[in-house]
């Protein structure tokens, strides 16, 4: 589990297909793709393949990177499962049949907007998402300090100057 | 028997269609009426078998390149080109007719959960199945990033209602293997013990709901009553019937209560003849092996390939099982056989699952006979909380309950993918750490989803009398219904 090699999105595919048809590796099924943000890099997404081999017994983690905007070339013709689990985790990728489908079913929540039974207008109705709480980000790591997100304090009161 | 022969006529018409007619599809425009009679549209056989690759290519040679259907279609054309489909044959009024469409689920109560499913038919026969997915999405993984590892962990319970230790148990091995510690021989042992249990839990639920879908509604109020015994072994370890956030990262939360390996030892020698009275009405069933046998076939390629896990794949004849091929807790400590199937069908799956029962029952006797006294967590108090009777005479132990209820503790940085034989396959954690008392990223490896995602596959060509066999077609799957809850990715619910 120690080793995952990095591969440039170019060589993403060739180096599945080797990993998958090696007689001395037979990964044959990719068991998830995970997507990992680090903003602060340039290549800001780093895209995690789970291979396992059932014949060896082994795992492998294959890594590749992308930019925003940029695409990673789909896997499905390696995996078939590349299919389901990329567009879990909404990866820039292309090449994937259906996939805008898959994207544009109504009942898939893009995290803008949430339906709901209208009972005067008799039918589902689309509305934008209302988050009744504020999203709060809990700095649990310095306890005594005030959370970000709330209103800046007043600048202090400058100090009258003793006589 | 309906089904029985609108199946057969279904398999005869597909097999008995014609592979090498179908001339230019330009002369089909043409000359509808002329190839009326062979190039109608199928509706009645399945035209699975009439993707030739040949033929767009003719189409885009007559009618200019990519056409409208090419860029704007979206569905699948069930191998059909889609001017084929299109192209008006005979009168008006058949020009109208398509296929069946049901709309299953959510709220259709052989659904159970909040499977979605977009049904195409023909006549009994499933043409195209489109899982929905999504419908309780509640974006778990992004809730754990903001959660402590102590306050994520509860999450895990919520994502499959029916095996919710196995799934704490993934998460808290994966945080384990980060901080680098080892659990007390105690804790493990309660762990495979409630493992097992656990395992019981779900295959009850989906061996007999399948067979209430099918039809045997007895067995079930059986198997439902050895479930309450078990929830109650869950409550009395822990407080809570299902969500029982008990396994956690360095040992298990609390010791096992007085008298409660004596009534798991109870229930266990008693549990064997449930389930012979199960299988005595289900195994042998006219009814059920006509429902199940050669339903849902799926190869091994085919399974390896969707990259199917624990049943879905034993059932198809590849002999892997996490808790043998890398035993995590004590189950290298304990002997138990894997049963493997050899046809890929609902049927085999079914018997891999009642098998899987008696080799759990086999695992909780030696544990009850080898469980050893001792620890049930890591002594470090900065990982797991003190006992309260310390915290009410050392102030050390108040304060180190403090910082781990309010601060938690930090883990070391660095990544690490968990996996373990979870009732329904392999449930994975991929777990990011900066080196903070946040996860970076925790990102959830479910069974079902892939199982899910193979949904369309499988149910091709699969006759359905009613909803419950599609259902049950389902569920034979490997419980897709729960899927959704396992986690059409992260974070399905079944309220």
């Amino acid at each position: 589990m120690t080793n995952s090699p990095c591969t440039p999105p170019s060589g993403i595919i060739p180096v599945l297909t080797l990993l998958r048809d090696h007689s001395q590796c037979q990964f044959k099924s990719v068991m998830d793709i995970s997507g990992v943000d680090f903003p602060e890099r340039e290549k800001r997404f780093e895209v995690v393949y789970h291979l396992l081999s059932v014949k060896y017994r082994g795992r492998i983690r294959v890594k590749t990177y992308a930019g925003e905007g940029d695409h990673v070339p789909s896997a499905i013709e390696v995996f078939e499962s590349v299919d389901w689990t990329s567009f879990e985790e909404r990866l820039p990728s292309y090449g994937e049949p259906d996939f805008t489908y898959l994207y544009l079913r109504p009942t898939h929540p893009h995290g803008y907007t949430e339906l709901r039974y209208d009972e005067e207008r008799r039918r589902v109705v689309y509305e934008l998402l209302k988050l009744v709480q504020a999203f709060r980000n809990f700095e649990f790591l310095s306890l005594g300090a005030r959370p970000d997100n709330l209103k800046p304090l007043p600048p202090p009161k400058p100090e009258e100057q003793k006589k | 028997m309906a089904s029985l022969f609108l199946r057969s006529a279904a398999r005869s018409s597909r097999t008995s269609t014609p592979n090498t007619s179908t001339p230019s599809i330009s002369r089909v425009l043409q000359s509808t009426s002329r190839t009326h009679g062979q190039h109608s549209r199928m509706l009645s056989s399945t035209p699975a078998v009439l993707a030739n690759p040949a033929q767009p290519q003719e189409t885009a040679q007559t009618t200019g390149a990519k056409n409208v259907f090419d860029y704007h279609t979206v569905e699948d054309l069930q191998g059909m080109h889609a001017s084929q489909i299109l192209a008006e044959t005979g009168s008006r009024a058949d020009a109208k007719m398509r296929h069946f469409t049901v709309n299953f689920g959510p709220q259709h109560p052989a659904a159970h959960g909040v499977l979605r499913l977009i049904l195409e038919l023909n006549g009994e026969e499933i043409l195209r199945a489109d899982p929905h997915i999504g419908l309780l999405h509640r974006g778990t993984e992004k809730l754990i990033e903001y959660k402590t590892y102590i306050q994520a962990l509860p999450y895990f319970d919520r994502l499959d209602y029916v095996s919710m230790m196995t799934n704490e148990l993934c998460y808290s091995r994966a945080v384990e293997k980060l901080l680098n510690i080892d659990v007390p021989d105690r804790a493990k042992w309660i762990r495979t013990l409630f493992g097992e249990i656990t395992r019981v839990l779900n295959h009850l639920m989906a061996v007999l709901t399948h067979a209430m879908d099918v039809g045997a509604l007895t067995p079930f109020l059986w198997g439902f009553e050895e479930r309450e015994k078990l929830m109650e072994f869950y409550e009395r370890v822990s407080g809570a019937r299902l969500h029982s956030a008990y396994v956690r990262p360095g040992g298990v939360a609390f010791d096992l209560p007085h008298g409660l390996l004596d009534d798991i030892f109870k229930w266990a020698t008693q549990f064997g003849s449930r389930i012979d009275e199960i299988e005595e009405v289900v195994t042998g069933n006219r009814i059920w092996k006509e429902r199940t046998v050669g339903v849902g076939v799926v190869s091994k390629d085919e399974a390896l390939n969707y990259s199917f896990s624990g049943v879905m794949l034993r059932g198809s004849g590849v002999p892997w099982d996490l808790r043998k091929t890398a035993p995590y807790d004590m189950y290298d400590q304990v002997e138990f056989d894997i049963p493997v199937g050899t046809n890929g069908d609902c049927y085999d799956r079914y018997l891999c699952r009642v098998q899987e029962m008696r080799e759990s029952l086999s695992i909780i006797s030696q544990c009850l006979n080898k469980i050893t006294p001792g620890a049930i967590k890591v002594d470090d108090h900065k990982l797991v909380p003190p006992p309260r009777a310390s915290m009410k005479e050392s102030m050390e132990s108040l304060i180190h309950h403090f910082k781990i209820f309010s601060e938690g503790f930090s883990v070391p940085p660095g990544e690490t993918y968990s996996a373990i034989e979870a009732p329904k396959g392999e449930m994975g954690v991929y777990l990011v750490s900066d080196g903070t008392n946040r996860p970076y990223r925790c990102s959830i490896r479910a069974p079902g989803f892939a199982h899910l995602a193979g949904a369309d596959f499988i149910m091709r060509h699969v006759s359905l009398v009613f909803p419950f066999l599609s259902s049950s077609v389902l569920r034979g799957l490997g419980q897709v219904w729960r899927y959704l809850v396992t986690g059409l990715v992260q974070n399905q619910r079944v309220p």
